[in-house]
């Protein structure tokens, strides 16, 4: 179909530089949950984790050939909701019960 | 190469932080970004099965149970702020945990290689179990009776804080009627 | 014809970066909890999106691309659902204050 198994190895270079820079960025945003004022600060910045880890693992699974690496990335993507989902929660009843 | 040393880097700086967070919930939105650096890690490390455990329930499935623990313990926190340990306690604390981390390099390191393992025999007597992958073989035919064992232990368990936690604190019936507020969080 | 695709490949990949870089510069230079969350969106969406755009060009077979087209679209039904609850956590009264 689409693609070959032979892959340029420039195109394999490329890709891990590429899942390094979104690393690198991811890397920097996690800055925010060091600062953020706001308990929703800190889980904006692991949701970028969160989508930034899923890219950067696409483009490693790509560029070294482990075809598992999207398998590990649909787990994560699903779990990302659950676990902001569950942040929101732990955020909001905690500064419900006034604390 | 720089990729493998960035991300190493990266797990060091986000364990290293999550340590020292103030702040509870602080720490486990940093746990549970540290979980999901160590998937990356395991993909990296050739081991994606290891990588899908470790965001599914190292990360994932942990993360949320800490989350509900840190909201109950919200309350409990500034009094346990109040009372810090002494000087002496958290130094002698700091050491042990220093020595058994040095142990337990040290062991990794001094591993003979190759690894001694079983797999091959596990393999050779696969056929006569009827199951296709060798890690259900272990668990299921190989030593059965490890993981019955482990069900009965999980339920003794589990009888246990049922039993004995007070009726307040609400684990005590299984089933429970959650509340939702109007606006639905 | 592989030449295409790899030069489409490397100019969606360096666009998803591109926004990945907006998104994260955004997270840590907007002054409100509100517009980060902004930020957050455009790279969660754009971001991955032209990732896998940019992977779906080097896919091996059929269910390789479908997997990669269902983590977009995970991801995208997660940020929606997730930034509304953000939102309403960040600010629960409404559009005032």
């Amino acid at each position: 179909m689409l693609g070959s198994s032979l892959k340029h190895p420039a195109m394999a270079d490329f890709l891990f530089a590429a899942a390094g820079l979104v690393l690198a960025m991811v890397a920097a945003g996690l800055a925010r949950i060091l600062w953020g004022p706001g308990d929703a600060d800190r889980i904006m910045a692991a949701q970028l984790l969160g989508t930034g880890g899923i890219a950067a693992l696409l483009l490693l699974g790509e560029a070294t050939n482990v075809p598992a690496a999207l398998d590990v990335a649909l787990t994560l993507v699903l779990l990302a909701a659950f676990i902001s989902v569950a942040f929101v929660k732990g955020a909001t009843r905690s500064e419900a019960d006034g604390a | 190469m720089a990729f493998d040393i960035g991300l190493a880097l990266l797990v060091l700086g986000v364990g290293a932080w999550t340590v020292a967070a103030r702040d509870t919930f602080a720490a486990v939105v940093g746990f549970v970004a540290y979980g999901l650096l160590l998937a990356l890690v395991w993909v990296r490390l050739a081991a994606p099965d290891v990588a899908l455990t470790e965001a599914a329930l190292g990360s994932g499935l942990t993360g949320g149970l800490l989350v509900s623990a840190s909201t109950r313990l919200r309350r409990a926190e500034t009094r346990a702020v109040d009372e810090r340990q002494p000087a002496s306690l958290r130094l002698a604390a700091a050491v042990l945990c220093t020595l058994v981390s040095a142990g337990v390099a040290a062991i990794v390191l001094l591993l003979p290689e190759p690894a001694p393992t079983l797999a091959p025999q596990a393999m050779v007597n696969m056929a006569a179990t009827g199951l296709g992958n060798p890690v259900t073989a272990v668990l299921m035919a190989y030593r059965a009776i490890d993981t019955l064992l482990e069900t009965v232990v999980l339920l003794l368990a589990l009888v246990g804080i049922w039993s004995l936690a007070p009726d307040r604190v609400g684990v005590a019936s299984p089933v429970r009627a959650i509340r939702l507020s109007p606006t639905g969080c | 014809m592989s030449a295409a695709l790899n030069g489409l490949t490397i100019l969606a990949v360096c666009a998803g970066a591109f926004f990945f870089l907006a998104g994260t510069v955004g997270l840590l230079r907007f002054p409100d909890t509100l517009s980060r969350l902004h930020a957050l969106t455009k790279a969660d969406n754009l971001g991955l999106g032209l990732v896998v755009l940019g992977l779906l060009f080097q896919a091996e077979g059929l269910l390789a691309a479908l997997k990669l087209i269902s983590v977009w679209l995970l991801a995208l039904l997660a940020g929606a659902t997730v930034t509304q609850l953000i939102a309403h956590t960040a600010r629960p009264s409404g559009p005032q204050a």
